[in-house]
């Protein structure tokens, strides 16, 4: 079986067809969840009711087109809905990203190979939870799943504007602590 | 290379944070 003879069957209320894409695309899924919520349990039911809403949803997907997208951006838009309505999501302004991401760059002055190691994949990952759900849903989307700004406009029905303005809040200051880690 | 390091740098902590093996499908046909 293929993609496309799974979304064929489960247009036909086939289950068989889900199965098929439930083992394709969960881990990838979940991992997407994740990196946004940070909790992976609540990635996972994230990613669980994705999945029940495209079944109840697939007879409006055009099975010409590639799964994947059409399912991600579901999952990505559930993840940052459900941090933003959290009560333990921890907001900051521009001045408090620029003071995590200014001690990261410090950091990463005093070792090689930083972005490599695990001490700051962590940094990475607590700075990140310092960036806003939707700030941090499109570093997921361009780094994690490579997507280009338009892509990502297009996916989210979102001017390229606000993506634009939305990556380079996060980016700039992620890529500062990259380059300095090069030298 | 930079968007690689950062790419390799997520894939490490979605690795750690999210196994290989994880299997959803009894809970999502519970859930149907």
């Amino acid at each position: 079986m293929n993609e496309q003879q799974a979304i064929q069957l489960l247009k036909k209320g086939d289950i068989g067809g889900l199965d098929f894409l439930v083992c394709a695309h969960q881990v990838k899924a979940v991992r997407v969840a994740y990196l946004i919520t940070r909790d992976s349990g609540l990635a996972e039911d994230i990613v669980q009711d994705a999945f029940v809403h495209a079944f109840f949803a697939i007879h409006g997907f055009d099975e010409t087109r590639s799964f994947e997208p059409w399912f991600l951006r579901s999952v990505v838009n559930a993840s940052v809905k459900l941090i933003q309505k959290s009560a333990r999501q921890v907001q900051v302004g521009g001045d408090a990203d620029e003071s995590v991401f200014a001690e990261l760059v410090a950091k990463a002055e005093s070792v090689e190979s930083q972005v490599e190691s695990i001490q700051v994949q962590h940094q990475i990952w607590d700075a990140m939870q310092m960036l806003s759900p939707r700030q941090r849903a499109v570093i997921v989307q361009r780094y994690f799943l490579e997507m280009s700004e338009t892509e990502m406009a297009e996916k989210s029905d979102t001017a390229a504007g606000t993506i634009k303005w939305l990556l380079n809040a996060a980016r700039e200051r992620l890529r500062r602590l990259l380059e300095r880690s090069e030298r | 290379m930079k968007d690689n390091r950062m790419k390799h740098a997520l894939e490490s902590i979605a690795r750690r944070g999210v196994p290989d093996d994880i299997d959803l499908r009894a809970h999502i046909t519970a859930k149907l």
